[in-house]
C-alpha cells in the first residue's frame, strides 16, 4: 500500500524511511483502509499498529506532513528492510500472515516516497517487529534456561536425596554390625567371668585349664571349647546314665560321637574310673565303621554329621584313651570343626562349637552359645543336657569314658534348682530331635536332669518325631481353663510335654477362684464355657491380676471378637483347635522372662544390672545361634553388608527385620524373633510381626511386669 | 481324599496326638478318644431332647461343644456338621450366606443331626480300626 504512489499524498513512508506516515487521517480512513483492511476504522488501524508494536512518533521537527498526520514506527519496519518486515510480530502471537499483511499495508502505505520496488509480501520487516521479536525470543531463551538450570537442581536433589538413603542403608548396616560385636563382646565377658567362676568352683586342674582355656585362647576358641567341653560333658553323663538304664547303643554316630568327645573332653579330668571302657570299645568299633554309613537317627540334620564324625573319628583314632589328651591340639581340630562346618552349611551352623560338629543342629549356635554360660553356671549345665538328651540318648550307652564320670560329678557340683535359661533357645535348633520328657521331670528341676535323660533315654526313638520342647528355667505353672474334656486332656498333655506344670479349671469361676488362690505364669483360657464365660472371667481376674497373661482359647478368630477378648484384658489369641507349634508359640511369647530371668540371674555382678530391655537383648543376641558368636571369622569379614546370621540362610532383609523388632519390640518378642529366627526356614519377619500386632498392645506391661515379679520369685528359689 | 469329600480324619491334627504316645504305648491317645466317644453320645442324646424341645440356643451351643472337641482329634467331618449345626441353631446358613427361620432351623438341624451321628460312628468305627491293624491295640 505504502508502495502505491498513487496514495502518495495520504501515506507514505517517513523521510528516514523508518516510518510511516499517514498524512491525512480521514482520507486515509476513507480510501487506504477500505482497499487494504476489512475494516473503515482508524481506530481500528491504529489499534491493529499498537499491537504489532508499531508506536506512534510524536513528530514536532517534521511538520510537512500536516497537522493532522499520524506517524507510525516500528524497529522493524524500514523502507529498505524488507525481511524485517517479517519480525513485526504481534505482541499476542498471531499468524505471521496477518502481521505481514498488517504490516505490508502499512509498509505499502508508506513506501512511497522511497520508491523502493517493494511487493506486499516481501516488505522489509521492520526494526520495531523485529525488536519485539527479538525480545520475544530473548524471553523463550531465558526460559528454556531456566528450566534447564531447573533440570540440572532436580537432577542434583534426586542425587542428594539418592546419597543420603545410601548412607542410611550403610549406617544401618554398620549398625547391624556393631550389634554383633556388641552380642561378641558380651558373650566373650560373660564367657569370662563363668570362667574365672568355673575356675573357682572346681577344685581339679579342670579349674586350671579351664582358665587356662580363658587366658590362652582367643575369644572364639575358647568360646568353642568351653562349649564344646560343657556340651560333652552332659553328653556324656547322659550316655552314662542312658547306659546305665540299659540302652542299646545302636547309633554308630553316637559311639564315634562318643569317642570324640572323649577324646574332645580330654580337658576335663577323669575323676572316676571308666565303667564298661570295653564295652565301649566294641561300640566304637562299630561305630567307626558305621560312622560314615550311619544314619543320622532322629533327624538329624546332615549326612554330613556322618561324614565330620568319621573325620573326627579318624582324628581320634590316635588318641584310643579319653584321659587328657593336650588341648591345643584339640582346639585346632575344634576350631576346624566348627569352621568347616560352619562354611559349608550354612542352615547347621549352630553345631559349630561342637567338634565334629556332633550336636549339629542341636548343639546349634544357640546351644553353643549359651555354651560358655552354661558351661559357666551351674543351672546351665543342666538345661544344656536336657536338650542335649535325644541325640545323645541315640548315642546313648557308652558314658563310661573316665571324662564322662567328670562330668556327671561336675554337673552334680554345678547343678543348681534351675534349667539354664540359655538352653532355651536351643528348642527350635532341636525341632527335629527332641524327646519329650516325662512329665515328672518339669516337676523337679533338680532331678529332672536325669529324670529327663532316662526318660529319653527309654523313649530315644522318638527323637524321630519334631518334638520339640522349649526349656525353662523353672516350669512355668499354666493354668488351663476349658470345659471340654477331650480338649481340657489334650491341651494339658501338649502342656506337659512342654515341660509347663498344669493347673485345670472347668469353668470361669474356677478359673476366678484359682486365679485369686494362685499365682500362674500363664492361663488358657477357653472362651465358650457354663457358668461364666472366658471374657468375663478375664475381665475379673483383671481387677486384681495384671500381670499373667491370659490366652484365649478359641474357634471364633473375628476380629471384633478379637478386640473384646483384648479389651478385657487378653494377652493373645490361640485359635482352636491349636496345633503344637501354636501352642509353644504362645508359651515362648510369653514365658519368655521365665528363660531369661534365669540367665541374668547367673550373670555376674558386672552385667547384670542393666536395664530388661537391653540387657535381655542382648542376652537374647548372646544367644542367638548365628555364626556371629560361633564363627568370629566369619564376623570379622562383616563389613556391615553380610549380616551375622547370613550364615543360617538368613537374608539380610529378615536380619535387619530382626533388629527392627529387636529395637523397637518388647524383649520376648525380640526373643521370639530370635529364636523362631534360629529356627529352620521360619518365615519370621511375618512372625515378627503377627506377635508383634498380638502382643504389642499389652505385652510390654506384662512382660515387664511379669518379669519384675518373676525375679524375685527366682532369687529366693537360688 | 475319598470320594472327592473330606477325610474322616484330619491326619495334622490327628498325628499331633498320637506323637504325644509313648512308644508303643497308646495310652493316651486310646483314652482321649474314649473321652471323645462318650462324650459325643452324651452329646447326641442332649442334642436329640432339644430338639425335642425345639431349643436352637442350646442346639448351637452343644454344636459348638463336640465341634470343639472333635476338631481337636481332627475327626473333621463330625467337626464342620457340628460347625453347622451350631449357625443353624442361631439361625443361620452360613453355607447359603442367608438367615433362617426358626422352622427352617430346626429342619435343617434335624437332618444334620441324623447326619451327624452316622459321621460319628463312621468316625469311631474307622478309629478303632485304624488302631486295631496298625497298633494292635483295642479302642
Amino acid at each position: 500500500m505504502l508502495e502505491d504512489n498513487t496514495c502518495e499524498e495520504i501515506v507514505s513512508w517517513g523521510p528516514a524511511g523508518d516510518c510511516f506516515v499517514v498524512k491525512d487521517m480521514t482520507e486515509f480512513t476513507k480510501s487506504v483502509l477500505p482497499r487494504m483492511f476489512k475494516h473503515s476504522n482508524f481506530a481500528s488501524f491504529v489499534r491493529q499498529l499498537n499491537k504489532y508494536d508499531f508506536h506512534k512518533v510524536k513528530n514536532t521537527e517534521d511538520s510537512s506532513f500536516g497537522e493532522h498526520s499520524w506517524t507510525f514506527r516500528h524497529p522493524d519496519f524500514r523502507a529498505d528492510n524488507r525481511e524485517a518486515l517479517e519480525n513485526i510480530k504481534r505482541k499476542v502471537p498471531t499468524s505471521r500472515k496477518s502481521a505481514g499483511s498488517a504490516a505490508n499495508g502499512r509498509a505499502g502505505s508508506s513506501n512511497q516516497a522511497s520508491g523502493d520496488p517493494n511487493s506486499p509480501t516481501s516488505l522489509p520487516s521492520p526494526a520495531a517487529p523485529s525488536a519485539s521479536i527479538n525480545h520475544l525470543q530473548m524471553q523463550i531463551d531465558a526460559m528454556v534456561r531456566v528450566n534447564d538450570e531447573l533440570k540440572a537442581r532436580v537432577a542434583e536433589l534426586e542425587q542428594n536425596y539418592q546419597n543420603v538413603v545410601d548412607g542410611m542403608v550403610h549406617f544401618q548396616r554398620d549398625v547391624a554390625a556393631q550389634d554383633g560385636i556388641m552380642q561378641n563382646l558380651i558373650s566373650y565377658f560373660v564367657q569370662l567371668e563363668g570362667a574365672k567362676g568355673k575356675a573357682a568352683a572346681l577344685d581339679e586342674a579342670q579349674g586350671s585349664q579351664g582358665s587356662q582355656f580363658v587366658q590362652s585362647e582367643d575369644l572364639p576358641s575358647a568360646y568353642n571349647e568351653s562349649v564344646a567341653r560343657a556340651t560333652f560333658e552332659q553328653m556324656n553323663e547322659i550316655s552314662r546314665r542312658a547306659y546305665a538304664a540299659g540302652m542299646q547303643f545302636r547309633n554308630g554316630n553316637g559311639a564315634s560321637r562318643e569317642r570324640k568327645s572323649g577324646g574332645e573332653g580330654g580337658g576335663l579330668n577323669a575323676a572316676e574310673p571308666p565303667a564298661a571302657s570295653t564295652s565301649s570299645q566294641p561300640m566304637m568299633g562299630n561305630s567307626r565303621g558305621e560312622a560314615p554309613s550311619s544314619s543320622v537317627s532322629g533327624g538329624f540334620g546332615a549326612g554330613r554329621a556322618p561324614a565330620s564324625m568319621s573325620a573326627i573319628v579318624a582324628e581320634q583314632e590316635q588318641k584310643p584313651e579319653p584321659p587328657q589328651p593336650p588341648q591345643p591340639p584339640q582346639r585346632p581340630q575344634q576350631q576346624q570343626q566348627q569352621q568347616a562346618p560352619m562354611e559349608e552349611e550354612p542352615q547347621e551352623i549352630p553345631r559349630m562349637p561342637n567338634p565334629g560338629g556332633f550336636p549339629q543342629s542341636f548343639l546349634a549356635a544357640t546351644s553353643l552359645n549359651p555354651g560358655p554360660d552354661s558351661q559357666h553356671h551351674a543351672g546351665l549345665h543342666v538345661l544344656t543336657l536336657g536338650h542335649l538328651m535325644p541325640r545323645d540318648s541315640l548315642s546313648s550307652s557308652e558314658g563310661d569314658d573316665p571324662q564322662w564320670q567328670f562330668p556327671a560329678h561336675q554337673q552334680q557340683q554345678m547343678a543348681g534348682p534351675s534349667f539354664a535359661a540359655p538352653a532355651v533357645p536351643l528348642h527350635p535348633m532341636q525341632v527335629q530331635s527332641l524327646t519329650t520328657p516325662s512329665i515328672e521331670t518339669s516337676t523337679s528341676p533338680t532331678t529332672s536332669p536325669s529324670g529327663r535323660s532316662r526318660s529319653i533315654a527309654s523313649q530315644h526313638i522318638r527323637v524321630r518325631r519334631s518334638t520339640f520342647v522349649p526349656g525353662w528355667a523353672v516350669p512355668p505353672r499354666v493354668l488351663l481353663v476349658e470345659d471340654d474334656v477331650v480338649s481340657r486332656r489334650l491341651s494339658s498333655k501338649f502342656l506337659q510335654v512342654s515341660g509347663c506344670t498344669i493347673d485345670v479349671a472347668v469353668d470361669g469361676v474356677g478359673a476366678v477362684n484359682k486365679m485369686n488362690l494362685e499365682k500362674y505364669d500363664l492361663v488358657l483360657m477357653d472362651i465358650v464355657m457354663p457358668k461364666l464365660d472366658g471374657v468375663t472371667a478375664t475381665s475379673l481376674i483383671r481387677q486384681f491380676d495384671h500381670r499373667t497373661p491370659i490366652i484365649s482359647m478359641t474357634s471364633n478368630s473375628k476380629p471384633n471378637e478379637i478386640m473384646t477378648y483384648y479389651s478385657h484384658g487378653m494377652n493373645d489369641i490361640l485359635p482352636k483347635p491349636f496345633t503344637k507349634e501354636g501352642l509353644f508359640t504362645i508359651l515362648e511369647k510369653h514365658l519368655t522372662h521365665l528363660k531369661q530371668i534365669q540367665q541374668l540371674s547367673r550373670v555376674p555382678r558386672s552385667l547384670s544390672p542393666m536395664p530388661d530391655g537391653s540387657m535381655d537383648n542382648s542376652l537374647a543376641l548372646t544367644v542367638n545361634p548365628s555364626s556371629s558368636l560361633a564363627a568370629p571369622g566369619l564376623m570379622s569379614e562383616d563389613d556391615g553388608k553380610l549380616n551375622p546370621l547370613a550364615g543360617l540362610g538368613m537374608s539380610d532383609e529378615q536380619y535387619s527385620n530382626i533388629l527392627q523388632n529387636l529395637l523397637g519390640a518388647t524383649g520376648e518378642i525380640m526373643e521370639e524373633a530370635i529364636i523362631m529366627d534360629t529356627s529352620t526356614e521360619v518365615v519370621m519377619p511375618s512372625e515378627i510381626n503377627n506377635s508383634i500386632g498380638l502382643s504389642n498392645k499389652r505385652g510390654l506391661d506384662n512382660v515387664d511386669d511379669v518379669r519384675e515379679g518373676k525375679r524375685g520369685r527366682f532369687e529366693v528359689i537360688e | 481324599p475319598q470320594d472327592g469329600e473330606e477325610e474322616i480324619i484330619d491326619w495334622e491334627t490327628f498325628n499331633q496326638i498320637l506323637e504325644m504316645d509313648e512308644e508303643d504305648d497308646h495310652e493316651f491317645s486310646i483314652s482321649i478318644m474314649q473321652n471323645y466317644f462318650e462324650q459325643a453320645v452324651a452329646k447326641f442324646k442332649e442334642m436329640d431332647a432339644a430338639l425335642c424341645k425345639k431349643d436352637l440356643a442350646s442346639l448351637s451351643s452343644l454344636g459348638h461343644f463336640l465341634k470343639g472337641s472333635s476338631a481337636a482329634l481332627g475327626i473333621q467331618k463330625v467337626q464342620h456338621s457340628c460347625e453347622r449345626m451350631q449357625h443353624y441353631g442361631k439361625l443361620r446358613d452360613e453355607d447359603a450366606g442367608t438367615d433362617l427361620s426358626p422352622a427352617d432351623a430346626l429342619a435343617k438341624i434335624s437332618a444334620l443331626l441324623a447326619v451327624v451321628k452316622v459321621q460319628h460312628y463312621a468316625a469311631e468305627k474307622w478309629l478303632k480300626d485304624y488302631f486295631k491293624t496298625k497298633f494292635g491295640e483295642e479302642v
